[in-house]
């Protein structure tokens, strides 16, 4: 199969173009706030990009065969590196942050939404800087959205929407009209959210500015906050209107397009869904009911409270950190690192495991037993009663495989760097699963600064395999992929 | 469904006996050490074990001397749980009646043994008798043991239904004769050590308890026993511990000399292959730090540790304790993976590593051809789709068993809080015991255990968990099980 350089250089351009026109806004703002530097900062990466980037497109034919899956593949994968890749220079024309390897950690942990930083005192940074990290989380929420719903299952990759209609096999000469058709109601439905967010907050006493930040931390499940502390210092209602927007956008956005068809039955009779809610709740209840019996905070409202609004942090995968859960009995600590493993559902803009592909898991450990009993019997892995084809199951056990493949991999390879074993544990899961929250020396700090220069990278290329849902990334470093013949 | 009676009442019956016949002989060698009350002890747990061999004996005669019904799959998961059970209830009997434990210490001692884990909740071991320290090593033997019969004969079929390659014999008579082969040979490689190691200056009851614990991979190595080792007997042990990860039906090809199917072993050669590179990889990592000098010693000590950690065995030196991450963490690795499938190590097991891999390795490629049709396959043949299946779900089941379990115990507030408990959790699953106090070193030592007696136990619960490969003894608290159909 000969690989369409053409089209792949193309989009390149356009990547290109489009990530110099995100930069826009960041200007806008750093202009309003009489932040000179910053600004020249941004047209300093603003004027070579849109120069590229027009070299690029004006350079290549136009569009002459559709994508395949080669090369989309490839694409997607290219996507995410280049916008974390020249994301990373404003970061460091500013001087913000000097070294383009940690530019680089910090652009990716934006575009994959993890959160994990390498900035210490925000107070001290340029606020257009921070403006631009939190919109990058938006883009890559936005990104993720798209990608998730119209390209993985293009790519055959996804696997996801089981409890929807079947996914039309892996035929990419669809990949065009279906972007088009579903994006747009994406785009929508994430715009509205935010725009909802962002007057919530307004109304609980935010200023526009701070109010927009957490507003892209929420909404993209990235998770940042521009206070010192985070968002511990928020007033109840601040942090349960961030807390519930993490929790909608942990939701699989095609569900979205039942509510708007009045199907409520097919929304909230989703399995995957249940199980989302099932989870949070059953972990508030557990975690509320701990910390209450061991006395961590005097009133049951708070207990539940904290538990709720760290559980919401955990299992959508933003990362916030809102109680100081250090202190927290260790079973609570476990249960919400577990929650962080799992992550939201599929075909949102959290991270993790997902849970349609924890509920395939627990399937097919029941399939084992019956198959035990039954040796001869031929048993179907049921969601919500309708059978999941077995490319399907076949593909999410190869996804936790690859998942504990990567932790052990990436663990043996951070551990060159001679941290201990539970922080370079945690460190791994908390890049795979995109939620940038760690344990050991990391506990309650999504501070990445104990880590060398060589570790960041791995750690960003942790995160963006994590973010493109691993095959993407570790199909093209397979030498087959690279194979011309066939 | 009708529960075997009659099994079950046999298995209790013959563990009984196997365990009191065990304490019989130990008895005289607490009579040489002059532990009259611990020998007065043994020998009246030997008496009861006897006496409970004797009435379910009674109770599981056939009228008429009929023959037995056979075992069906199904029985076959009941009596291996059973006979687990049962051992290590009655192992424990001698802790308890010499008053060196509480009766959880006690079964969580005797599980240990009999699952050939090695964990110990005893304190001090050098202020203990003799005898029990001996009667603690001689359970981790017969755990050995008793497992490896299982899997080369009687029960082979069923324990390894998802498993992997060598048949189990077919006939009775068959399966008896190998069985007591193996004891033999058993019996014999550990007379062997315990010459080799005495032989290498280590002190006679020292070795013994050493070479008790290597043959079986338990990993109990007494007081001190490998504190004072020579650098010769390390060596030994390391190649002993090799030995008993390998599959046992790679010696029986070995010696029936089917040269053509020797060659074909391929779990034997991955894992060789994972050997030597974390051998290599660790004492690069160890020389990095350290002076050129040093590198004999670096690679030694890295042999070592790779083959007690492979085997699942867990002896380690103190020394380890201080490694960088990277050493840690690929021992922690190998102790996850285990040694072959039919030994008496626990771990996942090579085969179903390399199985998992290759599963991994098809759905990259079937992505890139989808219209390809590519058969996973181990030892040159394609491995069966429900077999494929079936390892992938005991690998999902290892995960759900592992988080569960470090759930619950970090639910006791004492131990929960340390770290100690997640990595206590893994040991008790691969039956790797000791070893995993290369991650936290109180693992080593009576320390660990300060959880409340329930917890305790669910410790001992994993370790037969670990033991019997999860499905076996799960399948048992599902609902079906005890369905009629």
């Amino acid at each position: 199969m000969k690989f369409n350089v053409q089209v792949v250089v193309k989009i390149t351009g356009v990547i290109i173009l489009l990530l110099s026109a995100a930069m826009l806004p960041a200007l806008v703002v750093s202009l309003l706030l009489h932040e000179s530097d910053m600004a020249r900062a941004f047209i300093l990466s603003i004027l070579p990009q849109t120069l590229a980037g027009g070299v690029l497109l004006w350079a290549t034919k136009p569009f002459s065969s559709s994508l395949r899956m080669r090369e989309g593949i490839f694409v997607v994968a290219l996507c995410w590196t280049l916008a974390s890749a020249l994301g990373a220079l404003p970061y460091m024309i500013s001087g913000v942050i000097p070294n383009y390897i940690d530019a680089f950690f910090e652009s990716a942990a934006g575009f994959s939404t993890t959160g994990a930083t390498l900035l210490i005192n925000l107070s001290d940074i340029p606020r257009g800087l921070i403006f631009w990290r939190s919109l990058s989380h938006w883009l890559g929420g936005m990104g993720i959205l798209v990608f998730a719903i119209s390209i993985l299952p293009a790519l055959g990759i996804g696997a996801l929407n089981i409890a929807k209609a079947e996914t039309p096999g892996p035929t990419l000469d669809k990949v065009t009209t279906r972007i088009s058709d579903n994006a747009k109601f994406l785009y929508i439905t994430y715009i509205v959210f935010s725009v909802t967010e962002f007057l919530l907050l307004l109304g609980g006493g935010m200023n526009g500015y701070d109010a927009v930040i957490h507003t892209f931390g929420s909404v993209s499940t990235g998770g940042l906050s521009d206070y010192d502390d985070g968002v511990m210092g928020l007033s109840t209602y601040c942090a349960c209107v961030i807390a519930f927007f993490c929790i909608l956008s942990s939701i699989n956005f095609v569900l979205y397009g039942e509510l708007v068809r009045r199907r409520w039955k097919n929304f909230f009779g989703e399995s995957e869904l249940r199980a989302f809610f099932f989870f949070i709740a059953g972990s508030v209840a557990f975690i509320g009911l701990c910390l209450k019996l061991t006395g961590a905070y005097e009133s049951l409202a708070v207990c539940f409270k904290s538990a709720f609004l760290q559980v919401s942090a955990f299992i959508t995968t933003s990362g916030y950190i809102h109680a100081d859960y250090a202190d927290w009995p260790a079973i609570c600590r476990r249960l919400l690192f577990f929650l962080m493993i799992i992550g939201g559902c599929s075909s949102s803009t959290a991270g993790g495991i997902k849970i349609v592909r924890v509920q395939i898991l627990f399937k097919l450990i029941q399939r084992s037993f019956h198959k035990r009993l039954h040796p001869r019997s031929v048993v179907a892995v049921k969601l919500s009663n309708k059978p999941v084809s077995a490319e399907n199951v076949s593909g999410i056990t190869a996804f936790i495989l690859m998942y504990l493949l990567l932790t052990f991999a990436g663990s043996l390879l951070l551990s060159l760097d001679g941290k201990d074993v539970a922080t370079t544990f945690s460190a791994v899961a908390a890049m795979l699963s995109n939620t940038g929250l760690g344990f050991g020396e990391l506990d309650c700090s999504a501070n990445y600064m104990i880590f060398s220069r060589p570790a960041r990278l791995l750690l960003s290329f942790l995160m963006i395999a994590g973010r493109l849902e691993f095959f993407t990334v570790l199909i093209l470093l397979t030498p087959s992929y690279w194979r011309t013949a066939r | 469904m009708s529960i075997n009676y009659l099994a079950v009442a046999r298995t209790i019956s013959a563990s009984g006996a196997l365990t009191g016949v065990a304490m019989i002989l130990v008895t005289p060698v607490s009579l040489c050490f002059r532990e009259y009350s611990e020998a007065g002890g043994l020998a009246l747990c030997a008496a009861a074990s006897l006496l409970v061999a004797g009435a379910f004996a009674l109770f599981a005669r056939v009228p008429n001397a009929a023959p037995a019904p056979e075992l069906k799959p199904r029985d076959a998961m009941l009596t291996v749980c059973v006979w687990w059970l049962t051992s290590s209830v009655l192992g424990g009997l001698p802790y308890i009646i010499c008053g060196v434990a509480g009766a959880a210490d006690a079964v969580f001692e005797s599980v240990s043994g009999f699952t050939t884990t090695g964990l110990t909740v005893l304190d001090r071991l050098s202020d203990l008798p003799q005898s029990i320290v001996l009667w603690r090593a001689a359970t981790g033997w017969m755990g050995g043991l008793e497992i490896s019969a299982f899997l080369t004969a009687a029960l082979g079929a069923t324990m390894r239904a998802e498993t992997l390659p060598g048949r189990a014999e077919r006939t009775p008579a068959r399966k008896r004769a190998a069985a007591a082969r193996f004891c033999a040979a058993y019996a014999g490689v550990t007379l062997l050590l315990v010459l080799l190691l005495a032989a290498a200056r280590t002190k006679p009851f020292d070795a013994l308890i050493v070479a008790l614990g290597t043959v079986s991979t338990c990993g109990f190595s007494g007081a001190g026993g490998l504190e004072e080792i020579t650098s010769a007997a390390k060596g030994i042990l390391s190649a002993f511990m090799l030995l008993a990860a390998v599959n046992f039906m790679f010696f029986r090809r070995f010696q029936t000399r089917r040269a053509d199917t020797r060659a074909q072993d391929e779990e034997l050669r991955r894992f060789l292959f994972i050997f030597c590179a974390a051998t290599v990889l660790i004492g690069l990592d160890l020389l990095s730090t350290s002076s050129v000098a040093r590198a004999p010693q670096n690679f030694g000590n890295a042999f070592f540790e790779t083959a007690s950690a492979i085997s699942t065995t867990g002896f380690h030196g103190a020394g380890v304790y201080s490694w960088p991450s990277f050493c840690k963490i690929s021992l922690l690795c190998l102790m996850i993976t285990g040694g072959c499938a039919v030994s008496a190590t626990g771990g996942l097991k090579v085969s179903r590593i390399v199985i998992l891999l290759r599963l991994l390795q098809r759905n990259i490629s079937v992505r890139l051809h989808p219209n390809a049709v590519l058969p996973v396959k181990f030892d040159g043949r394609a491995v069966p789709a429900d077999t494929a299946s079936a390892i992938a779900a005991h690998g999902m089941l290892y995960i759900a068993v592992f988080a569960a379990a470090t759930l619950i115990v970090s639910a006791d507030g004492a131990g929960g809080e340390s770290a100690a408990s997640v990595f206590g959790v893994l040991a008790c699953m691969s039956n790797a015991g000791p070893g995993m106090a290369v991650l936290h070193p109180e693992l080593a030592s009576a320390a660990w255990a300060v959880y409340g007696a329930p917890v305790k136990l669910f410790f001992g619960f994993l370790m037969i968990l670990g033991r019997l490969e999860f499905t076996s003894m799960l399948v048992l608290f599902t609902p079906r099980y005890w369905k009629n159909d």
